[in-house]
């Protein structure tokens, strides 16, 4: 728990200090110029997203990787953080490019270690997860450089210790993950459908409408949401099965999400309902390939930044928005129902208690 | 000879290709062009790998 718990705190640490690199360093740099700005958004995301995969596969391979990574990158968005806070001018790229470097290795750091230690519950990884919501949210509104830097630090000292850990340990008890959360089958079907499933939601979720004001609380609600969801995901996954979970949350929050689009209350439940598919995918994905846990994470993020590249290049047209939405939710439902099995982590748990 | 090197530099003055607006013009074009190329290059490596894995598990299952 103690170790989940620090991860919980990087997380949101990591994901607050890059958007405040983001939205402080480099949106103030560039003032107006939108597309620059946007141009300068859509490398972060493909280095921050698109890297993962491979420094993922190099993780799965080298020990000394996998066991730094989460430190190295909270060192790198430190280090980003500070030359965004003291520095004017065009040195923020250097800042921008060195804190999605950073996200890259500390998520997979992070999500590597959380799996491996999660003893088959898929819980584990959406609490990691969430939290990173709320460090978007609230580093996009930050503009105190010292308060970020000082969040920063307390990451770097925590994940340092966990490193430090780490590499005392004289062999790793265990580098494979266990999950039963994947059905059987075609190894390449189910990894695609996985992957179908986490891109159709990263789109629907970047275009996703929102009729309401979002002023006050209400700016960082759609990422509370979003961050409580993922985190119950993962919960309710272990307790009712993994395709049940999903595909229920899914289907709830389409008619949540499109009819109540003017409603704060329903959209907000709508979104929290939405992410609660999240962990799932992520250990199904695990559980075809236990042996490379971080390529698996790695994917997730691949199929994410294709989803949020679209929007970079393509606007949808307003009146085509719900239905899409309706239609990609049911998309993303059908794939994750049909890759996924039922199995709770109690049962999966007495059959694999040798493993445990 | 030197007809031809005046006449080529003549042409090249008559372009309306400007040099001095090179970088501006590299950096609008070849950064999303350079953004999707690293992109695409990622996704095919991986999913060369997942097929990898996927040949690895086969054999792993024919040995067992």
């Amino acid at each position: 728990m103690g170790r989940l718990a620090i991860w919980i705190y990087a997380h949101f640490a990591v994901d607050f200090g890059c958007f405040y690199v983001l939205h402080a360093g480099l949106k103030n740099f560039l003032g107006g110029d939108l597309e620059t700005l946007a141009a300068g958004f859509l490398a972060y995301n493909v280095i921050a997203f698109g890297l993962q995969s491979v420094i993922g596969a190099i993780c799965d391979e080298r020990q000394v990787w996998r066991r730094v990574s989460g430190f190295a990158g909270c060192v790198m968005v430190c280090l980003a953080v500070v030359t965004a806070a003291v520095s004017e001018g065009a040195v923020v790229w250097a800042a921008m490019v060195t804190a999605a470097l950073g996200n890259a290795f500390f998520h997979v750091g992070g999500g590597i270690d959380v799996l491996r230690r999660s003893g088959g519950r898929m819980s584990g990884s959406g609490i990691f997860v969430s939290s990173g919501a709320m460090g978007v949210a609230l580093g996009t509104l930050c503009r105190a450089g010292v308060v970020t830097i000082l969040l920063m630090l307390a990451a770097v000292v925590l994940t340092g210790m966990l490193a430090r850990e780490d590499m005392n340990e004289q062999a790793e008890a265990d580098k494979y993950v266990h999950f039963g959360t994947a059905k059987e089958g075609s190894f390449v079907l189910m990894v695609a459908l996985l992957m179908t499933a986490v891109f159709v939601r990263s789109y629907a979720g970047s275009v996703m409408p929102m009729e309401w004001e979002k002023t006050g609380w209400l700016a960082v609600a759609p990422a509370a949401a979003s961050c409580l969801g993922k985190a119950l995901g993962g919960t309710a996954a272990d307790r009712f099965g993994a395709a049940r979970c999903a595909v229920v949350s899914l289907l709830v929050s389409a008619p949540l999400i499109i009819l109540g689009a003017a409603n704060v209350l329903c959209s907000l439940a709508g979104i929290l309902l939405f992410n609660m598919t999240m962990p799932v995918t992520l250990c199904g994905l695990a559980s075809l390939m236990p042996r490379n846990p971080g390529f698996a994470f790695g994917l997730t993020t691949l199929a994410l930044l294709t989803g949020v590249g679209i929007t970079y290049f393509w606007a949808m047209p307003a009146a085509a928005v719900k239905p899409a939405v309706a239609v990609m939710t049911g998309v993303a439902a059908l794939c994750t129902g049909r890759a996924c099995n039922n199995e709770r982590w109690k049962e999966y748990e007495k059959q694999n208690r040798k493993i445990f | 000879m030197r007809n031809k090197t005046e006449r080529f530099f003549k042409k090249m003055s008559n372009t309306s290709f400007d040099l001095a607006a090179a970088p501006m013009f590299i950096v609008a074009f070849g950064f999303p062009v350079l953004i999707f190329a690293v992109a695409v290059l990622i996704a095919v490596w991986a999913v060369s790998r997942i097929i990898r894995i996927n040949k690895k598990n086969k054999e792993g299952s024919h040995k067992k």
